[in-house]
């Protein structure tokens, strides 16, 4: 993905599947199908045969969740309700060289409120989705809507009303903000907007650092969207977002973002911008580097809520996934129950 | 019916995206998708113009230098295969 390799890294005995499930796991197959068609010498047949199937897949997936994102923004368009698209949804139009190269599983969707994200849920309703509510509304700012196809295949579209659940990042920027700076995304649907660079960026480093603690935040598809979209921002933009970061408290998850990325990468980051953003982040309080350590990142996320009943309630609602999460993960109480005792344990053991 | 002699357009249902060299089709309703190689693309695209089975032979033939009846033998094997999955329909 940095373009250093010349020639196939590994065992040419390697296992396709497992070269590929792996690859998979990090979201990045279709762009790792390129750079094995642009030619990396000795790469295994089956392996480059492997990727170049799964590439297929994931265009063809991309095509059935684009036609559905374009029908649902033109019915909200055509309703009032306003709404940006996120993440991959968003930066697979703009930051990556073509769309079915950003691998995602659902369309993410920011809304001005959670009312608002109700009434669309609700037009989304009549074209038979059910909206799925995971955990409680003390613990997210989300909810889903999933439609099960005939073909066996099912859509889903992320209804999001913060740009984080997290209690630690939440409420950082408002819609009306993020909508003013939003660009338009032409070449999926005319109803469908994006968030702006600069908005996009950050959010990409607050969702990774949302993510760190559940051993997820490093995955690559992630900071390559990182890479993309810091290595295309102009001076303006750079002066934004070091002014933004620094207002909101997000140097540090900035600073951590970006190093990380320019370590796989070679992602190129204006020196000024980074020193600007390391100074602002000495003043924060959050240690980005322990974001990693599960039980550094819940205590900060408890020490954002305001009062003790609104730790009371986020903490049950974690704990206590809705019904809704277990008939969807396929697990039982007395399942739930013992996973999330095991997962805590290792987590309070983890150095 | 010979498939070469019947006229045959993209369904409505027909969605395409390029990758790479390729163009991959899916339906969107039964969801099956395929990958087309270059040649497949250029049928593909031959068929969006409106020309028919027979020029479209014609046409490949002469670019590709094959033997007419072996073109032809192809075509009809991939037409068939699209049109049994609703891709193309008779127009």
């Amino acid at each position: 993905m940095a373009g250093t390799l010349e020639a196939w890294p590994f065992d040419p005995a390697l296992d396709a599947g497992e070269t590929l499930a792996w690859v998979q796991s990090e979201g990045v197959v279709a762009l790792a199908a390129v750079r094995l068609r642009e030619g990396l010498a000795g790469t295994p047949e089956p392996v480059r045969r492997a990727f170049e199937d799964a590439a297929r897949a994931e265009a063809a997936r991309l095509l059935m969740r684009q036609a559905e994102a374009r029908r649902v923004l033109a019915g909200f368009a055509k309703a009032g309700i306003p709404a940006l698209l996120l993440k991959g949804s968003a930066l697979a139009y703009w930051a990556w060289p073509a769309p079915y190269l950003r691998d995602c599983v659902d369309v993410d969707l920011l809304f001005a409120s959670r009312e608002a994200a109700m009434a669309a849920a609700a037009l989304l309703a009549s074209d038979g989705y059910l909206r799925r509510q995971h955990f409680g509304e003390a613990a997210t700012r989300e909810f889903l809507c999933l439609r099960h196809l005939p073909n066996g295949s099912r859509l889903e579209m992320d209804m999001h009303w913060d740009l984080t659940g997290e209690p630690l990042f939440r409420g950082r920027f408002g819609f009306d903000e993020l909508q003013a700076s939003s660009i338009p995304l032409p070449t999926l649907s005319p109803d469908a907007r994006g968030l702006g660079p600069v908005h996009a960026l950050l959010h990409a480093c607050v969702h990774r650092a949302s993510n760190l603690a559940s051993g997820g935040g490093d995955n690559l598809k992630w900071l390559y969207d990182l890479h993309l979209v810091a290595g295309g921002l102009d001076e303006p933009g750079w002066d934004t977002l070091c002014a933004l970061a620094a207002d909101r408290g997000l140097a540090g998850v900035c600073v951590d973002g970006f190093s990380t990325t320019a370590t796989l990468f070679a992602t190129s980051l204006p020196e000024t911008a980074m020193a600007a953003l390391r100074s602002a982040s000495a003043k924060e309080a959050l240690d980005p580097a322990r974001l990693r350590e599960w039980t550094y990142f819940q205590r900060q996320n408890l020490r954002a809520l305001p009062d003790w009943p609104s730790r009371a309630r986020w903490l049950w609602q974690r704990l206590r996934p809705t019904a809704h999460y277990r008939e969807d993960v396929g697990v039982t109480w007395t399942g739930l129950v013992t996973d999330r005792l095991q997962r805590a344990w290792r987590q309070l053991r983890r150095p | 019916m010979d498939i070469l002699s019947t006229r045959l357009i993209p369904s409505e249902q027909a969605i395409e995206s390029r990758v790479g060299d390729e163009i991959v089709l899916l339906h969107l309703e039964n969801g099956t998708y395929y990958g087309l190689d270059p040649v497949g693309t250029r049928i593909w695209a031959l068929l969006k113009q409106d020309h028919g089975p027979v020029e479209i032979c014609r046409l490949l033939s002469a670019e590709y230098e094959v033997a007419p009846e072996t073109v032809e033998q192809d075509v009809r094997s991939f037409l068939t295969d699209l049109k049994s999955h609703g891709i193309v329909i008779e127009g």
